[in-house]
């Protein structure tokens, strides 16, 4: 059974998903190869998360992710110009956004997105986190 | 210089052990291109953790040619006849070769880089292509260069559609790694021209240059989406590689 892309709303959260965390990984990767060889630099490249679903899904999301770029630059985009599936792609699109920023907090002092949520210490600027008591 | 003329049917001809033959073709309604475009198939998937793309239209190329064929010349015929349209199914007895030669001809467009030195006008973009369209009174085919398309700068709303239009898929064998069909915008890209186009150089109608609803009417539908996907194509920036 074929499965129309634009309507699978489920699948396209994932896909943007997982471009979220390849942009975070890379964006590491960056940083932390700055300095390295060639070598080092390919095997930090093999540990770039894997894409997963087919590809419609990820060429559907980065439509999303420039229209949502255009809405964040202050160009409106009206209700009425959208078809429902963009509407609930870029539904789909805030839900994606919400749960990385959840899982890599960013850092109050430097801004720079955590590993995850439970470091102690910036790896940007080295700011002390306060844990939460239970 | 010579022009395309949009309204007069197409003759291809082509040379094959010595011998010419000319096939004419009839000007073709964007419906039956759009059918042309329906007919290809565009797939990606993963393959061992690779991107495998695959294209395959010549089935289409085909059915275009059998909608839009209307007579060959340069064939041997069978006895007592005196026409090829005599005799019953004769488009399936021409060569295979020849029928693949004529439909690669009508979709042997391409962009091309200005040849003149003129600047961009403000407000306005030019794009250029390069087609084979038919022969000439020689009977020798030719490729038209420097086909001059004048747009309209399209709109947010007209760049937002195509981008959209363009990432329009179906997944067959199931959301991860499933084999991905692209759809096609096409048909986006005919109705963007139309909106867009101001004037055309490099074409006539019945003789002369045609005005914007003549270019809209008797425009290859081809040439459109061509000039369309040109249109909205990102420009090349120029790279110094070694720096001097």
């Amino acid at each position: 059974m074929a499965i129309d892309v634009w309507k699978d709303t489920e699948g396209v959260r994932m896909a943007l998903e997982e471009i979220f965390e390849r942009d975070f990984a890379r964006a590491n990767i960056d940083r932390a190869g700055a300095q390295a060889n060639e070598a080092t630099r390919a095997r930090l490249e093999r540990t770039l998360p894997a894409e997963l679903l087919a590809y419609g899904y990820y060429r559907f999301a980065e439509h999303l992710l420039h229209l949502d770029a255009m809405q964040r630059a202050g160009i409106r985009i009206g209700a009425n110009q959208l078809t429902a599936f963009e509407a609930a792609g870029l539904v789909a699109l805030h839900r994606a956004r919400k749960t990385f920023e959840g899982n890599h907090p960013a850092c109050s002092a430097c801004g720079q997105r955590q590993h995850n949520r439970f470091g102690r210490e910036c790896p940007g600027c080295g700011a002390k986190f306060r844990q939460k008591r239970a | 210089m010579s022009a395309i003329e949009l309204k007069a049917p197409r003759i291809i001809t082509i040379e094959d052990r010595g011998k010419n033959y000319s096939l004419t073709i009839a000007r073709i309604p964007a419906k039956v291109w759009l059918r042309y475009f329906e007919g290809i198939q565009s797939t990606s998937e993963n393959v061992n953790g690779k991107r495998v793309d695959s294209f395959e239209s010549s089935s289409a190329r085909l059915e275009l040619l059998y909608a839009t064929l209307t007579t060959a010349e340069g064939y041997a015929l069978p006895n007592g006849k005196t026409n090829i349209a005599q005799v019953d199914g004769w488009k399936d007895m021409l060569p295979l070769g020849h029928r693949l030669a004529v439909a690669n001809t009508l979709i042997d467009v391409r962009p091309s880089d200005p040849s003149d030195d003129e600047a961009i006008a403000l407000g306005q973009e030019s794009v250029y292509l390069d087609a084979v369209w038919s022969a000439d009174a020689s009977g020798k085919m030719r490729k038209f260069t420097g086909l001059r398309h004048n747009f309209r700068v399209p709109s947010v709303e007209q760049q937002r559609r195509i981008s959209r239009d363009s990432t329009r898929s179906r997944v067959v064998g199931g959301s991860r790694n499933g084999k991905t069909i692209w759809l096609g915008a096409q048909a986006t890209l005919v109705g963007l021209y139309d909106e867009l186009i101001v004037s055309v150089e490099g074409y006539t109608v019945d003789g002369a240059a045609p005005d914007r609803d003549q270019v809209i009417e008797f425009m290859d539908a081809y040439h459109k989406v061509g000039a369309a996907d040109a249109l909205f194509a990102p420009a090349s920036v120029k790279v110094d590689e070694d720096g001097d």
